[in-house]
């Protein structure tokens, strides 16, 4: 007999969102998994890593279709899963409704959209607003944000985090240490973390136009995958046209999850296999056939702009 | 060897002037003072009788240190400019400072930005100085050409002329850019496109840029937005009966939703009448500058995403980014600031967020940290 998580997972898969009271519930049982976990959670292949969602749960779905569900495939999803897209809510719940049905086979790692300051201005904070008429259910998944993990290592040698590297940061045993437990600070490894990017111009270190984070060259993750021993930084937060993208001697690599991003930038998607010897294989795949459903139409009212 | 060192000497001579500074600075011609709206009263329904009392036109001297007119003779300009030198520090920071330069908007004028100059001096602990200035046909900015022949001024808003007209004032206010203080580059709206533009052309020069911010503006929704302007400019009176009446119809229509701003910037967007029906009308012909519009905006998300700075865009009130700079702000390319409870003119509307937001940004592109390279160089 199905249990009430699994009945609330095939509601999730519907893209029907759950109660307000069924959230907050949840909410507290995924806080009571995550706050076990470590600052970068151990993670075993084979394991499915994708990056950026952004609330298009349909293209999740396609996502799912390809890469197999969970538990099924046991995946690592490296943050931004909210905002900017339709359907952040159902999006999000129904990761975190995987995440405490089948603890040790999906891993969510923080973004930096998973933050109270970026959700009321990028859409997840509106959405909640407009599907239950109180900012309660963005309060409780905000809470839950405070306890995603900040990267993850697979086999102990692939590192995920949403972003890139710190310059306070040279080895992972500094990220273990981080007070994870609070919102994404402006500044400082954390931030740093979740918001950083690679730039395959630079070497060394740059400020990064973003107004948050660092630009980091080639050398720098050269030294950082010697220093701690690991084959391979896997990361999101940038969009790849292509789905993902391979950097500095394939030392780094983008995935990126959201196909057509925002419903207009006419990319496509990717997810990144790793079987036990941790072989990487890319699969790429398109967003979900346009539904009426998938993209309200709401154009804004012309406005003054001399 | 840039042109104007003599103008320069006119910018020393002002700045000598207290007290003609004082008079200068203050709200357009001094006939905005007499009887507020009297004419307007006795017109008025008696049912609606409008009390402009709280739209009387305040002056902008204590937002700026001075104010002076510079002779731009390469651009057949003589340019309005508002101005207060950035506080240069002595010792180990010793140096020309940071200069806040802002382009305002088409049909606005220099002193929209007065608010925002007192704000960023708050904010930015006087380290900041700041420029602002009436752009060609606008405010009290004229053409030599036009003063000397008594002709009424040629029209010409585009994007090219604009942009030259703001690098050839640079380059005589700070003349050598060894020398010149840094530039904090902000645009409104269309004047956006113009620091967009200009920016290359000074850094080329070799002047220090630390940023080029622009205000809300975006190509794809102003693109969009183009075929409805001219049912816009329909909806505005063609004139007011007093500046009071102006000032009261940018407040309580929403278009400048701070009313101490209002007071000080309208009175710079109005000239006298010949008529006296209406007493007061638009200094900028709006619909004039309707054959520009395009190259206002054709190309800006581009543009702005290749000046090699630090970029800022902030946003009043919803984020609307097109498909280009949407690609280009999640590969991280620039930096994105959307403000809730303002409208188009963002920083008429909260002076002190938008100060905050530029400070904020200063001080990140400007300070130095060991071996870690700017926005811009490589």
């Amino acid at each position: 007999m199905p249990s009430d998580l699994d009945k609330q997972i095939e509601q999730l898969k519907r893209c029907e969102p759950l109660s307000e009271g069924q959230v907050k519930e949840l909410c507290l049982k995924a806080r009571e998994i995550l706050i076990e976990e470590g600052n970068v959670q151990y993670v075993d292949a084979p394991v499915t890593i994708c990056g950026d969602i952004h609330g298009q749960f349909f293209d999740l779905l396609e996502l799912f279709k390809m890469g197999g569900f969970c538990p099924d495939t046991n995946y690592l999803f490296m943050g931004d899963f909210v905002d900017r897209g339709f359907y952040s809510v159902e999006t999000f719940l129904l990761l975190l409704a995987f995440k405490v049905r089948y603890p040790d086979r999906i891993t969510l790692i923080r973004g930096n959209h998973e933050s109270r300051q970026i959700t009321q201005v990028y859409g997840f904070f509106d959405e909640c607003q407009r599907k239950y008429g109180t900012p309660n259910v963005w309060r409780y998944c905000c809470e839950v944000f405070d306890y995603l993990a900040l990267a993850a290592i697979v086999d102990g040698r692939v590192l995920c985090v949403h972003g890139g590297l710190s310059p306070n940061i040279t080895s992972i045993d500094q990220i273990r240490v981080i007070d994870r437990k609070q919102e994404v600070p402006h500044d400082g490894p954390m931030c740093d973390l979740l918001w950083s990017d690679p730039d395959g111009d630079l070497i060394g270190w740059g400020l990064s136009p973003r107004g948050a984070g660092f630009l980091f060259g080639a050398d720098i993750v050269k030294m950082f995958t010697h220093s701690n021993d690991i084959d391979l930084i896997a990361r999101a937060h940038q969009l790849a046209m292509e789905g993902y993208k391979l950097m500095f001697d394939r030392k780094l690599v983008t995935v990126w999850s959201a196909p057509n991003y925002c419903y207009r930038c006419g990319n496509v998607a990717s997810i990144l296999e790793l079987n036990d010897e941790l072989q990487q294989e890319y699969k790429v795949f398109q967003h979900a056939p346009t539904d009426t459903r998938s993209i309200p139409v709401k154009r804004p009212a012309p406005e003054y702009f001399l | 060897m840039p042109p104007g060192s003599e103008e320069h000497e006119d910018f020393e001579d002002e700045e000598g002037e207290e007290g003609a500074d004082q008079d200068d600075i203050g709200p357009l011609p001094s006939r905005s003072m007499d009887s507020p709206g009297s004419t307007r009263f006795a017109r008025n329904r008696k049912s609606r009788v409008a009390d402009f009392s709280a739209f009387a036109p305040l002056s902008a001297a204590q937002h700026f240190a001075q104010a002076f007119e510079v002779n731009v003779p390469t651009r057949d300009l003589l340019s309005r400019v508002y101005y207060t030198p950035p506080k240069v520090n002595v010792g180990a920071n010793e140096g020309p400072g940071t200069v806040v330069v802002c382009h305002h908007g088409a049909g606005y004028s220099g002193l929209s930005f007065a608010c925002l100059a007192s704000a960023v001096k708050d904010a930015g602990e006087e380290e900041l100085g700041f420029l602002a200035f009436d752009a060609r046909g606008h405010g009290k900015t004229t053409l030599l050409s036009s003063a000397e022949s008594g002709e009424p001024e040629p029209v010409d808003f585009s994007l090219a002329t604009l942009a030259e007209d703001l690098v050839g004032l640079l380059k005589t206010v700070f003349p050598d850019p060894s020398i010149s203080p840094t530039l904090l580059m902000v645009g409104h709206s269309m004047g956006g496109s113009v620091v967009v533009s200009a920016v290359p052309i000074l850094l080329s020069s070799g002047y220090r840029i630390v940023g080029a911010a622009v205000l809300d503006v975006v190509e794809g929704t102003a693109v969009e937005a183009l075929p409805f302007m001219h049912s816009f400019l329909d909806k505005r009176p063609e004139g007011f009966q007093s500046v009071e009446e102006a000032i009261s119809w940018h407040v309580s229509g929403n278009t400048i939703r701070n009313a101490v701003s209002a007071r000080t910037s309208v009175p710079s967007t109005l000239v006298a009448s010949p008529s006296s029906d209406p007493a007061w009308r638009w200094r900028t012909p709006l619909r004039s500058t309707a054959p520009f519009w395009d190259g206002w905006y054709g190309g800006l998300s581009s543009k702005f995403l290749a000046v090699r700075t630090a970029r800022l865009l902030i946003l009043a009130g919803a984020e609307r980014l097109d498909k280009t700079l949407m690609i280009g702000q999640m590969q991280g390319k620039f930096q994105l600031v959307v403000l809730g409870d303002v409208g188009h003119m963002l920083h008429e509307d909260d002076p002190e967020r938008v100060a905050e937001v530029l400070v904020e940004f200063w001080k990140r592109n400007d300070r130095v940290i060991a071996g870690i390279k700017k926005v811009g160089d490589l």
